[in-house]
């Protein structure tokens, strides 16, 4: 009888704990649609050889952006595009270079599928998460109903929601009037930036992208070595050719590489291309009338605006060392 | 009577005078149509929009004179004032009023918003 009872403890004690092996701890159980996102967002789960997750590509520690110049999917697959920041998207109406996607959600769902990123049919990924007895559990727990391919981009979406920064040096200058949080340099920056760099022509707003939904062209097409012809690709209009979103600045200085090809890797690459963009591109097809002419910065110029988009990097990431 | 009419029009002349001069501080913005937001309204003529978090959204210049209200940002045309009418609601609180703007965002987002000074920031 005691024996009984004896085996029957460690068999429950080995049950449990190789239970709990492949179980999360308690405190990883997500309790919300964002911390349940979150977690998708890092899981490799998503993808057909379980070998990345979106934060393979969108790096945490980089802002949520690539360090690549274009993005390496599963089995080495080449994309021809730069992995933008998945911070301070909330405000914004569209997404992609191009704005293919208008909403946050629908956008969650089309790398999972992309054959050059995830390669994981929608349909799939929604079976994996149903024959996965914890997503199962946690998808039941927060939107009460088994994981589908609405709530599954619903959870990214909303923890994409929740990275948003402003706790910058630019905030502490112009919010809290903390006149030392900038220096000299940055706030001579960021009157060029406003005015002579002509930058605020299409850089305006909260974060800097005019909402999200504006599409220019800075002379990153030419038809021959440049040959994303970007916004036109979805509307087919031929004043589209060579038009991208206007990106978000915040958090810039440590998302390089930049432009939607990743063509430029320092933040000063970018202030020079600016300054004289035919030095850079000399035939670029459709460029837009406010970089008609060089800028004719001064190196001092160029560095104050350095200065100021350095400015606009949250708190966050100026304590991790790269 | 008399009197007390025109102790009556000299306070409100003066306290017209008081509230009429600059509109320097931190206000919240209320608007019906939109998200609450605040505004600093700086001595050197700048100004800075900002969410309830404390993300910037507009910078620019600002100048009033007596009851007009003058406001230029880079999200409009930077050469450009548009022009409004304050009507001092109270000494802590500011309606706007459009008289003209052709920066039609802009004209859309600040006609019929009304400010309330913050009182401690
Ligand atoms: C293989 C790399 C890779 C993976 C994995 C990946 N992305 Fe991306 N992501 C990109 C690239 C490249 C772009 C830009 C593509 C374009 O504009 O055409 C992008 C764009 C985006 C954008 C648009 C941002 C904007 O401002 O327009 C969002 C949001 C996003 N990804 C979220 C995700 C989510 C969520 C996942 C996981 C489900 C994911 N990504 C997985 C590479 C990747
Ligand atoms: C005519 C509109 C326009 C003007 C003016 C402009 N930009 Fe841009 N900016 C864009 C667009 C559109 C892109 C994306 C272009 C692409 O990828 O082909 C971009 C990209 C960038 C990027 C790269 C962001 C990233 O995440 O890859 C930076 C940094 C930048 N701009 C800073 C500036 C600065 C600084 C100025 C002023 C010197 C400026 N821009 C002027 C429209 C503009």
């Amino acid at each position: 009888m005691r024996k009984i009872s004896f085996l029957v403890l460690v068999m429950a004690a080995i049950l449990v704990a190789s239970f709990s092996f492949t179980r999360r701890s308690e405190q990883e159980i997500p309790q919300t649609p964002a911390a349940l996102g979150k977690m998708l967002f890092f899981d490799p789960i998503l993808s057909r050889h379980r070998s990345i997750s979106c934060s393979s590509c969108h790096r945490e520690k980089y802002a949520f952006a690539d360090t690549s110049a274009t993005s390496i999917g599963e089995l080495n697959k080449k994309g021809s595009r730069n992995a933008p920041s998945v911070m301070n998207v909330s405000g914004s109406g569209s997404f992609f270079w191009d704005g293919r996607a208008s909403s946050l959600e629908e956008q969650a769902l089309i790398p999972i599928a992309n054959p050059a990123e995830m390669d994981l049919p929608v349909d799939s990924a929604v079976r994996r998460l149903n024959d996965d007895v914890q997503y199962l559990r946690y998808f039941m727990a927060i939107f009460k109903e088994k994981p589908n391919a609405k709530n599954l981009g619903t959870a990214i979406a909303i923890f994409e929601k929740t990275l948003n920064t402003y706790n910058t040096p630019f905030e502490d200058w112009q919010v809290n009037d903390n006149d030392s949080a900038v220096s000299a340099s940055a706030k001579r920056g960021f009157q060029l930036f406003n005015g002579k760099a002509r930058c605020a022509g299409c850089h305006f707003g909260g974060d800097f992208n005019n909402g999200g939904t504006d599409y220019r062209n800075i002379g990153l097409f030419d038809g021959k070595q440049l040959q994303d012809s970007g916004r036109a690709v979805i509307t087919r209009s031929p004043d589209d050719v060579g038009r991208f979103k206007i990106p978000n600045l915040r958090n810039v200085a440590i998302t390089a590489p930049y432009m939607h090809n990743g063509i430029f890797r320092h933040l000063r690459e970018v202030i020079e291309y600016y300054n004289d963009p035919d030095k850079i591109v000399p035939h670029p097809i459709n460029r837009d009338p406010l970089l008609s002419s060089p800028l004719h910065l001064s190196e001092i110029e160029k560095e104050d605006l350095e200065n100021f988009l350095r400015a606009l990097t949250d708190k966050r990431f100026v304590t991790t060392p790269e | 009577m008399k009197k007390t009419l025109i102790g009556l029009l000299t306070g409100l002349s003066f306290s017209f005078t008081l509230i009429s001069g600059p509109i320097t501080g931190r206000w919240k913005v209320y608007d019906p149509r939109g998200p609450q937001f605040q505004i600093n309204f700086r001595t050197d003529n700048s100004f800075t929009a900002y969410s309830n978090e404390g993300k910037v959204l507009i910078t620019g210049n600002y100048r009033t004179d007596k009851d007009t209200f003058l406001v230029n940002d880079l999200n409009c045309n930077a050469a450009y004032w548009g022009k409004y009418q304050l009507n001092i609601i109270t000494e802590d609180s500011v309606a706007f009023k459009l008289i003209s703007d052709t920066c039609s965002g802009r004209s859309e987002a600040v006609n019929g918003i009304v400010i309330a000074r913050l009182k401690q920031k």
